[in-house]
């Protein structure tokens, strides 16, 4: 797995690339927990490039989600490949999690809770 | 039901993380025989990925002293995957104590859900050589490899 970071504003934009299983989860865990340390608690996981995603992978998302949550954040998901929207549903988990068609919607989702807390 | 696949793999591994991606590329070879389409090929990896992480983190422990053992059959109506590990094995008390409150909020216990989603039949059991084995059954429609010749050459 690949991992690529940018910073939009405090919005930490992390695009992922290849496989979200038990061995690829640790390292993507790993960075977010780094971001948080230094308190960024704002992010977008682009999926545009994950080919395969079990439940391990599913698994270290609501576990960054709840880590994210605890500090009030935000962690929005985008770009979800038809089958690995799937996945999603078959284990209920798009209740739980904001997904996105691209990744300037989710991005704008930020503007719009912003704009409501003012 | 007829006794001989079509095509079939059986491999020993060294339990290692890698056993996920090395099995799930077996698989995926495999389903480009079959004629499931896309989307449920892709359910059916991730059904088996969820069986061999199964067996390397709490059959094996992670210990990587320990075997895993993966088959993969396909026959001209259905494909038959098992994975064996060298732990104790499980039964549906422990999963139901271990997960059967946890919200969806949970970090685990997706596994097995798929797996019954996606499968055909699955059985579960201890092996004669005292392994846990896991089987999955899916139906599809197979080819012989004479048929596919031209797509084994370009694989
Ligand atoms: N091969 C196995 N050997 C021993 N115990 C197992 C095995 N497979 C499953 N289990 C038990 O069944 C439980 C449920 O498995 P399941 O795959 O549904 O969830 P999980 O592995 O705990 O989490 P997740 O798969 O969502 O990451 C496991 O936590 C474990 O206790
Ligand atoms: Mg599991």
């Amino acid at each position: 797995m690949n991992i690529s970071k940018s910073m939009v504003g405090d919005i930490a934009v992390i695009k992922l690339n290849g496989r979200l299983d038990l061995e690829t989860s640790k390292t993507l865990k790993g960075l977010t927990k780094e971001l948080m340390a230094d308190n960024h608690n704002k992010m977008i996981f682009d999926l545009t490039d994950v080919d395969f995603i079990n439940s391990s992978g599913l698994g270290t998302l609501v576990s960054i989600l709840r880590d994210v949550n605890s500090k009030k954040g935000n962690l929005e998901l985008c770009s979800l490949a038809p089958y690995i929207q799937e996945i999603f549903e078959i284990t209920h988990l798009s209740s739980i999690f904001r997904i996105y068609e691209n990744e300037e919607e989710a991005l704008s989702s930020f503007a719009v809770t912003e704009n409501k807390t003012e | 039901m007829e006794k001989h696949p079509l095509h079939y793999a059986s491999l020993e591994l060294n339990n290692s993380g890698l056993c996920i991606k090395i099995t799930d590329d077996i698989l995926k070879a495999f389903l480009e025989l079959t004629s499931l389409d896309d989307r449920e090929k892709y359910r059916l990896r991730v059904a088996v990925s969820e069986i061999v992480t199964n067996g390397y983190f709490h059959g094996n422990k992670q210990n990587a002293q320990k075997r895993m053992f993966f088959s993969c059959n396909v026959f001209n109506n259905r494909i038959e995957i098992s994975v064996e590990d060298e732990g104790d094995g499980f039964n549906d008390d422990e999963v139901e104590e271990k997960y059967g409150a946890a919200g969806e909020y949970a970090t685990g216990g997706r596994g097995l859900k798929i797996v019954e989603k996606v499968a055909d039949r699955v059985k579960c059991g201890k092996t004669d050589n005292g392994r846990f084995r896991v089987s999955l059954l899916k139906y599809v429609n197979a080819e012989p490899v004479e048929a596919i010749g031209q797509s084994i050459e370009s694989y």
